[in-house]
């Protein structure tokens, strides 16, 4: 598995304790400062990360994101702006793997500052383990959203 | 019936004016994957990585127009015996049995049906090393069949069965306008080939298989962001029981991704349905994809086949 890994200041420290555990079993491509940079901002590190996580998916690699930040949620709407991004976060891994099997997520964004090392490990094998149900309904409304993000429509109809 | 020579679809071979932008969105976004050029003819030989045929698509710089469908037979002598018959029928021929210069090779010949379309059946193919699709991979598995348009679907349909073997296998229709589509198989596939009641001769749609559900979906994201519109879908259709999302290629043919496409097994005991096309779940049993209106329909009639009983050069 390919894992994209990216961090601002406010995940550095946890994104780099993670990047030697991933490192271990997985190729790690880190977006992120080479060295702790304090006040470096997380758009550019969540985007680079997400489109490095569509173009590995549109060409049939297997690979996932891990985006760190302060909370989290910086780093879900950063990607999701990513065409072909799906990412979420969560603390609990059970919560994590339910939204997985249902949306395909792609990427998980962690907040370091509310989350220690082992749940952040917790997590990210919850990810790793779960794979998209493969139900049809939930495929027909990803294929729906991806629609809408590509033509502004849904099954050719203009929302209003 | 007579007896069914054909084995399978082989490849579908399209011309195209706009040849370099085509052969870029089927070879980077659509997932096939260029097996020959053939620069002296500006043709380039397309292939599915899931499907053993050496190549699924033909792809040839010119005034746009169905070049031609290929079908399998099972054998070299099915091969003779049917352009025999065909012979005998007095269907006109456009080249005898010979071998063939394509990838693959093989034993064949060339045939026009009856609205014109050239259809070339072969045998003896050396076949290419497929490998199975990986999980979540969105590429085509292979070609799983060619749609077209006829002004006469049931004279279409008739010659299929009548010469060919195919059998049909369920039927569109509206109270209105009668029969719209007829799904024809030449296996156990629930359909190989369509034919549609359209204003002119021309492609319906070509549609490939994917590996599954995931990998249709993740197929249609990918088909998406490379700026092709999806003009159906998502849905399941009723006949065939597959899922579809259509797309328009650069040059304005409809192409499907499809997943579990239905079999048909026991072809004693099947009974062909006519299925109202005004019953919304008929063509999308899941019932939400926009309806099969004009607009939808309009883009499939396409640009009228400027090549019936044309040969193609290659």
């Amino acid at each position: 598995m390919k894992i994209h890994l990216g961090t601002n200041y406010e995940g550095w420290e946890l994104a780099s304790q993670l990047r030697d555990w991933l490192s271990e079993e997985h190729e790690v491509i880190w977006h992120g400062a080479p060295v702790y940079d304090h006040e470096d901002d997380y758009p550019h590190y969540a985007i680079a990360l997400a489109q490095g996580v569509v173009a590995d998916e549109d060409a049939g690699i297997p690979s996932l994101g891990i985006s760190c930040g302060r909370s989290g949620a910086a780093e879900v709407i950063c990607c999701n702006k990513v065409n072909g991004a799906r990412a979420i976060t969560a603390t609990d891994p059970a919560v994590l793997a339910d939204g997985r099997r249902q949306t395909d997520a792609n990427i998980l964004a962690l907040g370091g500052a509310h989350i220690n090392l082992s749940t952040a490990q917790k997590l990210i094998r919850s990810m790793l383990e779960t794979s998209f149900s493969g139900n049809l309904d939930d495929a027909r409304r990803l294929v729906n959203t991806a629609e809408f993000e590509t033509s502004n429509t849904i099954e050719g109809w203009t929302l209003s | 019936m007579t007896v069914r020579r054909i084995s399978h679809l082989r490849y579908l071979a399209l011309a195209v004016e706009n040849y370099e932008e085509e052969l870029e969105f089927l070879s980077t976004s659509w997932g096939l994957s260029i097996a020959h050029v053939d620069e002296a003819h500006e043709v380039t030989y397309l292939g599915a990585e899931g499907s053993p045929e050496p190549f699924s698509v033909r792809l040839r710089k010119g005034e746009k127009r169905i070049d031609l469908i290929a079908y399998g037979a099972h054998s070299r002598s099915d091969v003779d015996a049917l352009h025999a018959e065909l012979l005998q029928a007095q269907v006109q021929i456009v080249f005898a049995p010979k071998v063939l210069d394509s990838p693959g090779g093989g034993y064949g010949f060339r045939f026009y049906d009856v609205d014109g379309r050239t259809i070339e059946v072969s045998a003896e193919v050396t076949l290419k090393q497929n490998r199975k699709i990986n999980p979540r991979e969105p590429v085509p598995v292979k070609l799983s069949h060619v749609v077209v348009n006829s002004t006469d679907m049931q004279r279409t349909a008739d010659f299929y069965i009548k010469h060919l073997g195919f059998a049909i296998s369920d039927t569109l229709m509206s109270q209105k306008m009668g029969n719209l589509m007829h799904f024809m198989r030449c296996n156990n596939a629930h359909h190989s080939f369509a034919v549609a009641q359209g204003p002119h001769f021309s492609l319906h749609h070509a549609s490939f298989e994917m590996r599954g559900v995931e990998e249709w979906m993740r197929g249609s994201g990918k088909i998406l962001r490379s700026g092709a519109r999806m003009v159906w879908g998502p849905g399941r259709h009723n006949a065939g029981d597959n899922t579809f999302a259509y797309f328009l290629d650069p040059a304005g043919n409809t192409l499907e991704y499809t997943t579990e496409l239905a079999t048909i097994d026991d072809e004693d005991t099947w009974h062909p349905s006519r299925l109202d096309v005004n019953d919304v779940t008929t063509q999308d049993q899941w019932g939400t994809a926009n309806e099969m209106n004009e607009l939808v329909a309009r883009e499939s009639f396409n640009d009228p086949d400027r090549g019936l009983f044309i040969a193609p050069p290659v």
